[in-house]
């Protein structure tokens, strides 16, 4: 049975994607080898099924990004976990050939480390090399795209080289879609509640659980700009530890649905009958509604992310979908193929990702001449993925706290920008029901030998939120730790969360609290980095002579660079360590797992 | 004698009439019955692989699917299977879909007359490929990069001549088992033991290894169109990153502008109408009224013509750049180019 699943090519296309970027590299790669005649198999790293690397794979690439501390993108972990048995054979995968194109920042000193991991690995294991593998670098004046184009023409010289019926097909033919959207005449399902469709999900993976909500409330001042969310979610039989995360499904709203049904008339006429996906469904952490409550209508609504921003691989579909009877046709044929080629990726970076344009708005603007066949459209659009939130509440079988910042921010476009999770989360209601899962993340604050090492935790904004879990958690148990919280703001008055649980512990002697405000009048330190600096004496002693551990958390960019070179600068000034020493040192500790990072 | 296979769909099989008229023009075709052997096999079970085909054995299958057009779909993997047990020459009539042809050609097959042709191969490519392959796993093998691990023990004699006999497939069909044992996920726990496991910080140390000749470097460090990379780094300190936003900024003061011009219009137009109609006695106006404005004021379409178009054309600096698309000469209203959805 399973033997006629199998593509002739038997070429596979595997990523491991943080943000998206690897995996827009992988579906264009994907689609173009559609226009060679092969038909690949694309999917993570962790849900292709691993036994068919010995089954259906004679040609393997990898599209895979870096993420903080060297590591392998979440949705990676797995396949390079089943790749570090020691007891594999050398020989395992000397059937395939293989490729790997790793997306990483040379700004970071473990730069392309999985990519680099994942082949010499593979090699290790047998596969030999199908082309020159590539190591991208996003900040290069190329961008990853210089490389990946170079990459690619090599690869496709390669795979000419080995499959006899790589034949370039004429690039104005529409390719018949992978998951083909079927509608069943006939059979219109009554609207149901579309909040209580969601929970359905519930059948389709194992993992996810029931919550209830409640609490979702604003915890900054009313007059400060961002809103920031404490969500209280209350559920039964959770088992997580502090460091873990959440995940949540968010769904769209209904109107922007609307809308977009509304610019594709013959989506609308449609719109609530029941409809059917052909072949597999990729997997999807959350699993999907069900299969009989399918509609148009509920399949945008839960599943495809009609507000993210549209990538490459996205145009290089849609343009095959625009009239060009007209001379208006033609001219935005014209343009929307132009997004779709690398020739142009800057006027693609003008259009779509500085001003963060959503797909609904970029089919709303070329409306007059779109006409997507509803086949496409599970293709079309990307799949909605789950969000990760710290967990901000010490361990509990009953509840889950988060803190959730709000994403609205204004570009050029005069719409404002509200993001996909925040706008679905911000209307939850005490009481509401929703489904979310709990993540082990493995982290952990002990070291061979010693239970409780001293903690310093370093977490700006709401990077505090799994802080509040560990200091909670600690003070319940009693076990002496010693915790010492450096954590920054703007405004002590305005968004500084939960304040007053901090001085409280403070007052008891439970918490070393170093808080900074970078807009507070008169303030010493503006960020968490230059209250690192100021106590670097105790700091200093902490770390090198009581064995503590450093976690830092919050949004990535500049916040855990700065901190980490902090980190090395007080041991040079506390104990005259050279500056190499020193950054050494550091290093060390984050092998040892001393020195963690949870950033996003 | 050729063989013959008659594919029915299961809508077909109580249609005796059917079936036995496509069977006597099969017959009528053929000058003695000896000519050729017939068999037939519902398509349902062949899609599920209940009946067992062999390759390279039938000169005809006929595909018998009386339903609409629309349900007449063939899965690639059929297509593929199809086109298997084919001999070279071989084809495939009947009923057949219209609108695959894409996928029939991406399968193999020579589309004529209505009917799918299974080409003879031109020239045996594969089978010499397959031997240079083989050497070169076997230099690769002598001559190792990369740092063996103490217990890897290779399931494979590389010393032995590789040839394609039937021992050395049987030899390889007993390999493929073997290799299908390491993956099996039983053991997960087991395995999942620090012991068993290799550090995959180890691996970086290995990757040095890696013949860094082989790396792929991209041919220009410039644009092709020799502009400026506009795009500021994630963290930006040379500046670009401020001139982008003050570039931002300036936009959406000229925004401002604009809507302010319309709305300005607009309530003088609307005072206007108030006037008139407040001499004819009619009713007021309510403010949700007043949002629907003519857009057809100065400078709606500009000096290029493209503002109208939308973002996708307007030129750069353009101060309509960030609103939506709109008809030169439409009504059209604020709601449109409003601040959210």
């Amino acid at each position: 049975m399973l033997k006629y699943d199998s593509d002739n090519s038997e070429v596979t296309i595997l990523y491991g994607s943080e943000t998206g970027n690897a995996e827009d590299y992988a579906r264009f790669l994907s689609l173009r080898l559609q226009y060679f005649s092969i038909n690949p198999t694309l999917s993570t790293l962790d849900d292709y099924p691993i036994k068919k690397l010995a089954t259906h794979t004679r040609y393997l690439i990898i599209i895979c990004s870096t993420t903080g501390q060297g590591a392998l993108p979440r949705n990676a972990k797995k396949f390079m976990k089943f790749l570090l048995k020691k007891k594999l054979p050398s020989d395992l995968l000397n059937h395939i050939k293989l490729t790997t194109f790793g997306v990483g920042d040379s700004s970071y000193s473990k730069f392309n480390y999985a990519s680099r991991k994942l082949h010499t690995r593979l090699l290790q294991l047998g596969c030999e090399e199908l082309s020159p593998r590539c190591e991208a670098d996003e900040i290069s004046p190329e961008g990853v795209d210089g490389y990946y184009q170079e990459w690619e023409q090599q690869l496709l010289k390669s795979l000419n080289a080995h499959i006899p019926t790589f034949v370039e097909i004429d690039p104005e033919i529409i390719l018949p879609p992978q998951n083909a959207i079927e509608i069943v005449e006939d059979s219109i399902v009554s609207d149901d509640q579309s909040e209580k469709l969601s929970l359905t999900r519930l059948e389709s993976d194992p993992n996810l659980k029931i919550g209830k909500i409640k609490q979702n409330k604003r915890i900054t001042a009313t007059d400060h700009f961002q809103d920031v969310r404490h969500v209280t979610i209350e559920s039964e039989d959770l088992k997580y530890v502090s460091g873990d995360t959440i995940a949540l499904y968010p769904a769209n709203d209904p109107q922007s649905v609307d809308l977009l049904l509304q610019s594709q008339p013959h989506w609308m006429k449609v719109a609530d009958t029941a409809i059917n996906i052909k072949g597999n469904l990729p997997a999807l952490d959350g699993g999907y509604i069900k299969s009989d409550s399918l509609t148009l209508r509920s399949l945008l609504i839960h599943h495809l992310d009609i507000v993210s921003v549209p990538r490459r691989s996205f145009f290089y579909k849609l343009w095959h979908f625009c009239d060009e009877s007209t001379e208006d046709g033609q001219r935005e044929k014209e343009k929307l193929r132009e997004f779709s080629t690398f020739e142009e990726s800057e006027l693609l970076f003008d259009y779509a990702n500085r001003p963060r344009r959503s797909i609904l708005e970029t089919i709303l603007e070329f409306q007059q001449n779109l006409r997507i066949p509803v086949e496409y459209i599970f293709d079309l659009i990307p799949l909605i993925q789950p969000r990760y939130f710290s967990i901000a509440s010490k361990p509990s079988a009953t509840s889950v706290e988060i803190a959730v910042a709000i994403v609205e921010y204004r570009t050029i476009i005069r719409r404002i920008r509200r993001g996909l999770c925040s706008k679905w989360l911000k209307q939850l209601q005490e009481g509401d029901e929703i489904i979310f899962s709990v993540q082990n993340s493995n982290l952990k604050f002990l070291l061979p030998g010693i239970e409780t090492p001293p903690l310093i935790m370093v977490g700006p904004g709401t990077g505090i939120a799994p802080m509040k879990s560990l200091i909670e958690s600690s003070v319940q148990s009693q076990d002496s730790r010693e915790l010492y919280l450096f954590t920054g703001f703007r405004f002590k008055e305005k968004d500084y969360l939960f304040g007053e649980l901090w001085t409280q512990l403070q007052n008891q002697n439970k918490l070393h609290l170093f808080p900074s405000f970078s807009r507070d009048e008169g303030t010493k330190s503006k960020y968490v980095q230059d209250k690192l600096f100021q106590e670097y004496e105790l700091l200093g002693d902490l770390i090198l002579n009581k064995n503590a551990i450093i976690f830092v958390c919050g949004s990535s960019g500049k916040m855990p660079k700065e901190v980490k070179v902090t980190f090395s600068e007080i041991l040079t000034k506390y104990k005259g360590i050279p500056e190499n020493t020193a950054q050494k040192y550091i290093i060390d500790m984050e092998d040892q797992g001393r020195y963690k990072e949870e950033v996003w | 004698m050729s063989r013959i296979l008659l594919l029915l769909h299961p809508t077909v099989v109580t249609d005796q009439e059917l079936v036995g008229n496509i069977k006597s023009e099969i017959a009528s075709s053929h000058n003695h019955s000896n000519e050729y052997h017939l068999e037939q096999h519902i398509i349902d079970r062949v899609t599920r692989g209940e009946v067992e085909l062999t390759n390279n054995t039938y000169k005809q299958i006929i595909y018998v699917n009386p339903n609409d057009k629309a349900y007449q779909t063939i899965p690639a993997s059929l297509m593929k299977l199809l086109y298997d047990i084919l001999i070279d020459d071989g084809e495939l009539s009947g009923d057949l879909p219209l609108d695959q042809t894409l996928d029939v050609l991406m399968t193999g097959f020579i589309v004529q007359d209505n009917k799918w042709i299974k080409p003879k191969p031109i020239e045996v490519v594969t089978l010499k490929k397959k031997s240079t392959v083989t050497s070169s796993t076997t230099s690769v093998k002598k001559l190792p990069l990369f740092k063996k691990l103490d217990n890897s023990v290779g399931l494979t004699d590389t010393s032995a001549d590789e040839e394609d006999t039937e021992e050395s497939q049987a030899m390889k069909r007993k390999l493929d088992e073997t290799k299908l044992t390491y993956f099996s996920d039983d053991e997960e726990d087991e395995d999942s033991d620090n012991e068993n496991i290799l550090n995959e910080d180890d691996l970086i140390q290995d990757a040095n290894n890696l013949d860094s000749s082989k790396l792929i470097i991209p041919k220009k460090c410039e644009l092709p169109n020799g502009k400026r990379r506009r795009k500021a780094c994630k963290d930006c300190t040379c500046g670009l990153k401020e001139i982008e936003e003050a570039e931002e900024s300036q936009q959406k003061s000229l925004q401002d502008s604009i809507l302010g011009k319309m709305a300005q219009s607009a309530t003088l137009e609307a005072i206007k109408i108030e006037e008139r109609l407040k001499k004819l006695n009619a009713v007021k106006f309510k403010d949700e009224d007043l949002a629907e404005i003519d857009f057809t004021v100065q400078g709606k379409t500009g000096g290029c013509g493209s503002c109208a178009l939308g973002d996708a054309f307007r030129c750069d600096g353009c101060p309509y750049l960030g609103l939506p698309p709109f008809k030169p000469g439409e009504v059209i209203t604020i709601d449109s180019l409003g601040e959210d959805f």
